[in-house]
């Protein structure tokens, strides 16, 4: 052992090694506690969002079979209506029996609606028209509210377990500072004075990281956070006007203040107020906020790939083109799927300088559409036409651009349409033929239409039709289906007429051969 | 305390080091109970946690059971009692008309009373003055369910958070133990006495101190 000199100071360093020993062992007991409380609230934030999966199953299984339920009543209630009326038309010519029928279902009708949770509801507007969309979704407001929960008590569990493993690493570190400390006993007074300074030091750095952890704010479950970001989503769904999107903003808002990191009510808020802003008297002018919002998304999540798309869409309004289109790129990047961001990007690039990028986006898009079924390809052609129709009324720079780029998703569109149900697939090989005219003349009031066109290079046994179009409704009984073509081979000119048409109505009619849409035109009937 | 820290001539006594190795034993032989205890109580929370959750789960399915069978309950009377609404209304209009059409308004009117008479409303669900009353029928089929089955997870979430936190405790007590042994350690082969005094008397501190905390914790 090396002992002080005679006559010099003793040597306190053994002495102050074994109280920092204790006491680094001691620190290393509290981060075990630590470690294992912060496993504790892992299994007990798991154990709560497993309930609240059990919560959601249940209430959509319940709350869907009650809108079953629901459409069930509605249904018979108003099958008896019609026939009640039906009846009473009847009647009112002077048949009696039918009268006193139309009189007693009308009294059948009153019964079975009083069972209805829409008729004579607040569902109900004045003029009868039934706001479906609105009942459906405040039905499903306990599935959106249990679905919520779960994931608010998910992100609670992830920041525990990430805080145990926090403390893991500093009870090892505290371990390895105890190991220097130890070694202290069995070296020289210089080499025992650094090793002791390392240890402590070490102790000192692990400890205070222990500390940084102990005192870090951790996310909590905010009931009523998820309550206001309910009502705000539900509003989003099935809202029309700017006082309904007025609410979801507010209510998002409350959602944020409650909850500063739901992200989610971020992203809620920026739907709202980019819905807001497209409602908007005199068109959209683009939403600071909403960018704002969808900006806070990403600074959050910055692989949040529809949070990109909205970002893009929303600095399109604003009129931050090359900002518009990096952030559809990006969201395309991430969703490379998403049909819509696919749509966004075409506009993006048709209005801008770059035809060949634009040309070779309509074909990205017509493999995109391809792929989805006709329920969702139709659905996501409408959204987008109202977005289009939004561009041309408040963008008059592109309206025009506006116009061409929807005639080339319509018949994107139809082509995928007609050439499944037709020729056996949605992307038919090209061939020769051409249609260089077609144009439709309205005869005797705009009842009878007649179609002229032109063609060119066509083959003997291709199969042709064409569709009617009447206010962008397929009329099947103005249509052809798909036959070999009876007119003369190569080149030349036919007629077709129909009749059945009304004034005021808008007519398309679209030429195919062997499934490619070769020729489309419109007129509005006088 | 007797002096039995206190080394002669440099050197410790028999009986110092014998109780030092006695204390050592002990605390070692507690922090096993410790870590036993901690075992346990984790191990309880979750068997716990499980059994709430099956109570959970069995909960909503029989809700949602239930649910169902209501809805069928409503769209049976609404359909019984449209039919008839609907006889009664053609039987008031048969008054009315002449003899031929009353006959036939007559003969709509039995055929819906035939209707609602083969459909088949749950008496539960049915009020003495007739109205349908579903609150009623959950009531019961929810008291029915409840007696089959325990479907209320929340005295299970309660005993696995009580436990949990006791586990805690322990594991916080284990960690004492295994810090006390280490001084006691340190207590028995330190060169130096007074630094070996240091670690004993930290050494039975956290040992006092860890094992009232082990006793309170197995008797709260």
């Amino acid at each position: 052992m090396i002992r002080p000199a005679p006559g010099s100071a003793p040597d306190r360093l053994p002495a102050l090694v074994a109280v920092l020993i204790m006491i680094v062992s001691l620190v290393t007991a509290g981060f075990a506690y630590l470690r294992t409380q912060a496993d504790n609230r892992v299994a007990t934030a798991t154990r709560r969002a497993e309930a609240a999966a059990v919560e959601v199953l249940s209430q959509l299984a319940i709350k869907e079979r009650e809108i079953a339920h629901e459409i069930s009543i509605f249904g018979f209630a108003n099958d008896l209506a019609f026939f009640s009326n039906s009846l009473g038309q009847s009647g009112a010519g002077g048949f009696d029996f039918a009268a006193d029928l139309s009189a007693a279902y009308s009294s059948a009708v009153t019964q079975s609606s009083t069972f209805s949770g829409v008729i004579g509801s607040q569902y109900e507007r004045s003029d009868g028209f039934i706001e479906w969309a609105r009942f459906l979704e405040e039905q499903r407001r306990p599935v959106y509210v249990a679905t919520e929960v779960q994931k608010a008590h998910e992100t609670v569990a992830a920041a525990w377990i990430s805080n145990s493993a926090r403390y893991v690493a500093i009870i090892t570190i505290l371990a390895a500072a105890l190991f220097l400390l130890g070694l202290t006993s069995n070296l020289s007074a210089d080499a025992r004075r650094t090793l002791a300074f390392s240890g402590a030091g070490l102790a000192l750095l692990a400890s205070l990281w222990g500390v940084s952890v102990l005192a870090s704010d951790l996310p909590e479950v905010s009931e009523e956070a998820v309550e206001a970001y309910v009502d705000g989503l539900i509003i989003n769904l099935w809202g029309q006007d700017t006082a309904e999107f007025l609410v979801a903003e507010q209510r998002f808002t409350d959602a944020i203040d409650l909850d500063p990191r739901y992200r989610d009510a971020y992203f809620g808020r920026g739907i709202a107020r980019f819905q807001l802003d497209l409602v908007a008297p005199g068109g959209p002018q683009g939403s600071a906020g909403a960018e704002d919002d969808f900006l806070t998304v990403l600074e959050f999540d910055d692989q949040n790939g529809i949070g990109w798309g909205n970002l893009g869409a929303v600095r399109f309004w604003t009129g931050d083109f090359e900002g518009s289109i990096t952030a559809t790129r990006r969201a395309l990047e991430l969703v490379p799927d998403d049909p819509i961001l696919a749509l966004n990007l075409g506009f993006l690039l048709a209005i801008g300088d770059d035809e060949a990028s634009y040309l070779e986006q309509l074909g990205t898009i017509r493999e995109k559409l391809v792929d989805l079924p006709s329920w969702l390809r139709e659905t996501v052609m409408t959204r987008y036409m109202t977005a289009l129709d939004l561009a041309e009324q408040y963008r008059p720079s592109f309206a025009a651009r506006a116009v061409e780029y929807r005639e080339s998703l319509i018949r994107i569109n139809h082509e995928i349409s007609v050439g499944r149900r037709f020729f056996d697939s949605p992307t038919p090989p090209p061939i020769a033929a051409v249609i260089p005219s077609l144009v439709l003349v309205a005869a005797d009031g705009g009842t009878r239409i007649e179609a002229e066109f032109t063609y060119q290079g066509v083959e003997a046994g291709q199969r042709w039709l064409y569709r009617t179009y009447v206010n962008g409704f397929e009329v099947p009984a103005l249509s052809r289906l798909a036959e070999p073509w009876p007119l003369a081979v190569p080149d030349g000119v036919a007629v077709f007429a129909n009749t059945g048409f009304f004034s005021g109505t808008t007519v398309r009619v679209e030429v195919f051969i062997e499934g490619n849409l070769l020729a489309a035109t419109e007129i509005a009937v006088p | 305390m007797p002096d039995a820290t206190a080394p002669v001539a440099g050197s410790e006594t028999s009986r110092h080091k014998t109780l030092v190795a006695s204390l050592i034993a002990l605390t070692t032989f507690l922090g096993a109970v410790g870590a036993w205890r901690a075992t346990e109580s984790g191990g309880e929370a979750a068997d716990a946690e499980r059994k709430a959750i099956g109570d959970a789960r069995g909960g909503a399915q029989r809700e949602a059971v239930i649910r169902g069978a209501l809805a069928d309950i409503e769209f049976n009377y609404m359909k019984q009692s449209t039919h008839r609404a609907l006889a009664n209304q053609l039987r008031l209009e048969s008054s009315a008309a002449s003899a031929e059409d009353a006959a036939r308004l007559l003969a709509e009117a039995a055929g819906h009373d035939a209707v609602a008479n083969a459909i088949f409303v749950d008496p539960d669900a049915v009020q003495a003055d007739g109205a349908l009353d579903l609150t009623a029928k959950y009531d019961i089929e929810w008291s029915l369910a409840t007696s089959q089955y325990d479907l209320d997870p929340e005295p299970e979430f309660a005993a696995a958070d009580r436990l949990r936190s006791t586990q805690e405790r322990i594991v916080l007590a284990t960690a004492l133990f295994v810090a006390a042994a280490l001084f006691l350690t340190l207590a028995r082969v330190g060169r130096n006495a007074a630094t070996r005094r240091l670690y004993f008397a930290g050494g039975v501190g956290v040992l006092c101190l860890a094992t009232v905390a082990l006793v309170v914790l197995e008797m709260t």
